[in-house]
């Protein structure tokens, strides 16, 4: 069985999507999972869960694993609870138990780190650690601009790879330009010694946002087009002021309001607004300020399969709170799990390193 | 004087001599019809008209200043221009007079707040009462005194009115008139910036002449005075108020009306109820009731009987009973045996007593007759609708007698005659004899109820005050330190610290500080328990995924000490957690709500109600002032509708009403102890089975900003 701690050098890398496109893509092979320090919390049933973890069980279909193990595959979240339950060589048992009791009968045993690289060293949960105690290899997934690729690749090379680890190599993500960035990177990251197993390029779908999401996050009301909620918002208008006139005559001729897929965000008695929207290749709409519009927009809404999603916060909350939001990888997101099963095909030397 | 010592308001009332400040010879003006009213009224006791101008009017010399009459003045009636009034004031204070009426108005029921309190100051530095400014004088029939410029004759009579508003205390005067209802005194109490209502009934209630007391009010300062001077007034005579400014709006209209803030309706219908006073709607209903009132003796027994001769007006003062809680005598066997002789076959001895429209006048004196003899009834209502049969010219006739049978028996009876012309004369005749007929039955029977709404609270009022002995120190401890944390407001645990003080079950809670901790403390709680962040930066706990409830073992709460933690910082990053409070997890009971506020009116109030998150919904909630009894704890809780909840609804055990009340009890304790506590909602209040105590699941407990404030 291989052995893999997955980590990167800054948060929201892609280091779940990364496994998520592995595992979706190498149907001859059997993978395990576990992501011993969670970040992102999820409480139900009075346990925790890490969501990240909580989407791998799921793609690798292994739910009552996560039932029976759940305690195993995320150890925890915050340092006090931690302490609190493992000394340093409850650590090192509960590391070996992950090999052990999750990762048996596998191909391959991914270990996602916390939130970056440093995540965990207090508890010697951090990447590096995990990697030396379970005699594994480590894979390090670096993203952002090219400076910053550079920056977290040099890093890597004058001190991660000298700490005696099996360092597996570097997967490159979300480059923005792969033609700019092979030509001016790639020399320089070769000059490195680092191993490379893949640079993936951007790809914008992966940060949209499926209207179920959007009303399971925002704990919205769906007033209509319930049936039409797997719709991809890849835009955002925000209708607030009223010097803004959605006019049909006016939104196409301006190249920014145009396009298909926008989200329309607006307070539910803007009416205008809200019937441009309709009479447009609009994804969905949000409503806020918990104000329900008349009865004939709701209809021609169902009429035209557009979701409408109603809030109570106002418009300027609403819009906040869905910038802030990250677009998590969900099991029902096909379209996504099948574009990143593409990208590592495509851009990785994956199936090389997993021999 | 000693100044510290007030003057007796008898000499308001009863003055031996009266100034009036402004009288004039233009028949006019105020000054004359006020100075012409007391002459012409009957007063027996020296009247000195006052105006630099000089001269005489209708033969009395004027004199020029106040300071020029030789005599002692008890009372002095200033009728003069606003800006004089300030002048004259200092002259009556250096006079000596006992009291003033200042008639004139333009003071704090326009703004001008701070020349009335100059008046006052004045006034007060040389023991001078003030009633008013913007009052338009009085009437008393012990000194044959009126010094109102009313222009209608006052009669005398029983009833005292005291009026908010001066316009409408003129009307009431010829209203008064019109409705034969004689006065034993009216006065405006005007702006109160001295005199108020509280004072005026100290004299009212030892006055012979005055049966029952009549109170138009449209806000209330001294809201804890006027509780006592009613609780006294309504122990020797009914009193009948009303009050507007009901609406938001209509409070908005009294406020600038009269310079006072009128106070939550709620609330002062509620302690109107708790003194015994009687709430009416209207005028009419307050006269109608006034006429009632001074001819009704204390009922030997609640059985009402209806006698009529026609069955829908019989129904229709059924009704009305049961709406104003007149209880109709339900003996069959013992009706039967009483009416049957006077009833025809084709009629019915069921209350009501249907004499049928055969009836004349002799069958009407026979039923009366028998209900006013009878031992075992303690009211008639009398119903007539006009008929061929009755010949209504004798109607007047007929009640004349049956009426005075019934004033000798002591017994109250109250007549409603339906019909046309005739009938209408003798209504009119009998109102000239004030014998209390009407032709509505609603108001026939609203008199009735209000009689034996008064009589109950007579028969169950005590003046006895239940307290608990709370631990003051330890709650100002607690205050102490919220205050210099610059909080106007109690964390949860400083709440609980409270309600513990006076001895109100919590449940048991400590706050931890560490997973260790949380352990810990619920092991010595004891499983199931609920965690809760205690943070000041985070208000609304359960928002912020703040609060889990029922965790059964040591792993729940870790994992949730860990997920409240994970949630609130998430929530607010910047949030200052203390830490996070372990509590025993309540168990279900019927869910209540206690709590109590220091109304700017009426001072401290306490509250109950049908508890939970739907209180604001349901607004199923009583109110009293404080201090109160356990029996008064208890009539707050038969109030409310949710009250057969607690006596064991759907086959469920009776709850723990006598804990309930404690905990009122309780809350109002520390309400009237603590001054510095402003409001205390304690919601909910889980009410378990008889015995079985109730517990305070959450209290919220507001403090004034500064200590200095309250002390």
């Amino acid at each position: 069985m291989k052995k893999i701690v997955v980590s990167s050098m800054r948060r929201n890398s892609g280091k779940t999507s990364i496994i998520a496109g592995i595992v979706s893509l190498m149907h001859d092979k059997k993978f395990a999972y576990a992501k011993p320090l969670g970040d992102r919390l999820i409480y139900r049933k009075k346990r925790s869960w890490d969501y990240d973890a909580s989407l791998m069980v799921n793609l690798l279909g292994r739910q009552g694993e996560m039932e029976s193990h759940c305690e195993k595959i995320t150890l925890g979240f915050d340092h006090s609870r931690l302490k609190y339950m493992y000394d340093k060589e409850g650590i090192e048992r509960a590391l070996a138990e992950i090999v052990t009791d999750i990762g048996a009968e596998n191909d391959v045993l991914f270990i996602e780190s916390g939130k970056d690289l440093t995540a965990g060293a207090y508890l010697n949960l951090d990447a590096v650690s995990m990697t030396k105690s379970i005699d594994g290899v480590l894979v390090i997934v670096v993203s952002g601009d090219d400076d910053c690729v550079l920056d977290d690749m040099r890093f890597i090379e004058k001190y991660v790879k000298l700490e005696g680890v099996h360092f597996g190599g570097v997967i490159i993500n979300k480059i923005s330009d792969i033609e700019e960035f092979e030509a001016s990177c790639t020399p320089v990251i070769r000059e490195m010694g680092l191993d490379v197993i893949g640079a993936i390029p951007y790809e914008e779908p992966l940060t949209y946002f499926p209207l179920d999401f959007l009303a399971d996050k925002l704990l919205a009301r769906v007033l209509a087009g319930e049936e039409h909620l797997k719709n991809i918002a890849r835009t955002i208008l925000i209708g607030t002021s009223a010097t803004f006139v959605a006019d049909k005559e006016q939104i196409p001729a301006r190249p920014e309001l145009s396009g298909t897929g926008q989200l329309m965000i607006t307070g539910g008695d803007r009416s205008d607004l809200i019937l441009a929207a309709l009479e447009r290749d609009t994804a969905g709409i949000i409503l806020t300020n918990d104000i329900v519009p008349h009865q004939n927009i709701i209809s021609r809404a169902n009429e035209r399969g557009i979701p409408v999603l109603l809030v109570g916060t106002d418009t300027f909350q609403t819009a906040r709170t869905i910038d802030d939001m990250e677009p998590l990888l969900r099991k029902q997101d096909t379209g996504k799990i099948s574009l990143l099963s593409q990208l590592i095909e495509k851009h990785t030397n994956m199936a090389e390193f997993l021999k | 004087m000693d100044n510290t010592t007030p003057y007796d308001i008898q000499y308001l009332f009863e003055p031996k001599s009266i100034a009036v400040i402004g009288a004039s010879q233009n028949k006019k003006k105020i000054g004359y019809a006020v100075f012409n009213n007391i002459v012409s009224g009957g007063y027996q006791g020296n009247v000195f008209p006052v105006s630099p101008k000089g001269g005489d009017v209708d033969g009395h010399k004027i004199f020029s200043d106040i300071l020029d009459i030789d005599e002692e003045i008890d009372c002095a009636s200033i009728v003069i221009p606003a800006d004089l009034v300030k002048d004259a004031v200092k002259k009556c204070a250096l006079k000596k007079v006992k009291f003033l009426q200042i008639i004139t108005s333009g003071f704090s029921e326009v703004g001008n707040v701070h020349e009335e309190k100059e008046i006052f100051d004045i006034a007060s530095q040389a023991g001078t009462r003030i009633v008013g400014p913007n009052m338009f004088g009085l009437y008393s029939r012990a000194a044959s005194l009126n010094s109102t410029f009313s222009a209608a004759k006052i009669s005398p009579g029983h009833v005292a009115i005291l009026t908010q508003s001066g316009a409408l205390g003129i009307a009431m005067i010829s209203k008064t008139a019109v409705a034969n209802l004689g006065l034993s005194a009216i006065i405006s109490i005007g702006n109160k910036c001295d005199v108020d209502e509280a004072d005026l009934l100290a004299y009212l209630i030892q006055n012979d002449d005055t049966k029952v007391i009549f109170i138009y009010i449209e806000g209330v300062k001294k809201g804890e005075r006027l509780i006592e001077a009613l609780k006294v007034a309504t122990g020797k005579k009914p009193v009948i108020v009303i009050k507007s400014g009901k609406s938001k709006r209509g409070a908005q209209a009294a406020a600038s009306h009269t310079g006072s803030l009128a106070g939550s309706d709620d609330i002062f219908d509620a302690i109107m109820k708790q003194c015994g006073v009687l709430r009416a709607e209207c005028l009419e209903d307050a006269f109608n009731w006034c006429k009632f009132m001074i001819s009704g003796s204390a009922p030997r027994t609640r059985n009402t009987v209806i006698v009529t001769n026609g069955g829908g007006v019989g129904v229709m003062a059924t009704d009305a009973c049961e709406k104003y809680g007149v209880s109709l005598y339900d003996d069959q066997a013992a009706l039967r045996g009483l009416y049957e002789a006077v009833t025809p076959s084709f009629g019915s001895t069921k209350n009501p007593i249907d004499l049928t429209g055969a009836a004349g006048g002799t069958e009407y004196t026979r039923a009366f007759s028998v209900t006013a003899e009878s031992e075992d009834i303690g009211s008639t209502i009398g119903l007539y609708c006009e008929t061929a049969t009755f010949d209504s010219g004798n109607l007047a006739q007929m009640i004349q007698e049956t009426y005075a049978r019934h004033q000798k028996n002591g017994k109250p009876i109250s007549y409603a005659l339906i019909g046309g012309k005739q009938v209408e004369n003798a209504i009119t005749a009998l109102i000239a004899e004030r014998i209390p007929v009407f032709n509505d039955v609603e108001q026939a029977v609203s008199c009735m109820g209000a009689f034996y709404r008064y009589h109950n609270y007579l028969d169950e009022v005590s003046r006895k005050i239940d307290e608990y002995a709370v631990d003051t120190a330890a709650i100002n401890a607690v205050i102490d330190r919220a205050a210099g944390a610059g909080r106007t407001f109690l964390l949860a645990n400083e709440g609980a610290a409270v309600l513990r003080a006076a001895d109100i079950a919590m449940p048991q809670s400590k706050i931890a500080r560490s997973i260790q901790e949380a352990v810990q403390f619920a092991g010595e709680i004891g499983y199931p328990v609920v965690l809760k962040v205690v943070s000041k930066d985070i208000l609304h706990k359960s928002d912020a995924g703040g609060v889990l409830l029922d965790l059964d073992d040591e792993k729940e709460v870790i994992v949730g000490y860990e997920a409240i933690m994970h949630h609130c910082r998430m929530y607010k990053p910047n949030a200052v957690i203390e830490g996070i409070e372990v509590a025993e997890m309540v168990k279900k009971g019927i869910e209540l709500i206690i709590g109590a506020r220091r109304d700017p009116s009426f001072g401290p109030v306490i509250m109950c109600g049908l508890g939970g998150i739907y209180v604001e919904i349901m607004k199923d909630i009583s109110f009293r002032a404080v201090p109160i009894n356990r029996s008064i704890a208890l009539s707050m809780l038969e109030e409310i509708r949710s009250y057969p909840l607690l006596l064991g609804a759907r086959g469920e055990e009776k709850k723990d009403i006598e804990s309930v009340i404690d905990t009122i009890i309780k809350i109002g304790s520390i309400i009237r102890t603590c001054e510095r506590i402003t409001d205390i909602e304690v919601n909910p209040i889980e009410v378990y089975e008889a015995k079985s105590g109730i517990k305070a699941v959450d209290a919220r407990i507001l403090i004034s900003r500064m200590k200095e404030d309250t002390q």
